[in-house]
């Protein structure tokens, strides 16, 4: 599995998964500021609440596929506890925080798909738990392509 | 303009917003990465010269023992 992940990225995997993984941060920022409209905690004039909330649903399914791309290329190819024992000294704090951070943003992405559209009584969780997404999603970036760009 | 118009417009336009910070996110990150073409080769160098390296320590670790 790993050999078809290098094929894919042209060995360049650390490097494909930064791109995607900030894309995902970007556009999970963007998702926070498009839910505040649509539950009318701000009001934009040339943005209604109704247009927001089915950008923020639009553009969560493409979240959905570039986080599931992005775990699948991390497991494939670096696995979970290689990832953490290739890291090297002080790094292992980092490695090990990503893999908690990572797992928990699939399974809190699992979470909020099964309340958006089938378990709709989780409804009224669903901005703790998008703002929860949110925060690994940030943690996660932090550990891995936010180390890449301003860690030491 | 009627509000069905509005609401498809303003819809458009939020998935456009959404794709701009898509090809600017991707600009951005790319330029800071820098150039980096096919790197699978320099990547199967890298892993015979650890699996040489590799065998080497094994060998000494196995001379030791025999002395």
């Amino acid at each position: 599995m790993d050999d078809f992940v290098e094929e894919i990225t042209r060995g360049n995997v650390s490097g494909v998964k930064i791109v995607l993984a900030t894309v995902v941060l970007a556009l999970a920022v963007y998702q926070i500021l498009l839910m505040a409209v649509g539950y009318g905690k701000l009001k934009l004039p040339f943005l209604q609440a109704r247009a927001a909330s089915f950008a923020h649903r639009s553009i969560g399914d493409v979240i959905l596929l570039l986080t599931l791309v992005v775990a699948f290329m991390c497991i494939a190819y670096f696995g979970y506890e290689d990832g953490v024992e290739h890291a090297a000294g002080e790094e292992t704090g980092r490695a090990a925080l990503h893999v908690i951070g990572g797992t928990l943003v699939v399974a809190v992405l699992a979470i909020k798909v099964v309340a958006v559209r089938w378990w709709h009584a989780l409804g009224r969780f669903l901005p703790a738990i998008g703002l929860t997404l949110f925060g690994l999603l940030a943690l996660t970036w932090a550990t891995s392509a936010g180390d890449y760009f301003f860690g030491s | 303009m009627s509000d069905a118009r509005k609401y498809t417009v303003q819809l458009v336009a939020s998935l456009v917003v959404g794709l701009l910070i898509v090809i600017v996110t991707i600009s951005i990150v790319t330029t800071k990465l820098g150039p980096r073409l096919d790197r699978r080769e320099e990547l199967r160098e890298l892993e015979d010269v650890r699996d040489e390296r590799q065998d080497q320590r094994e060998e000494r670790r196995e001379e030791r023992n025999d002395d």
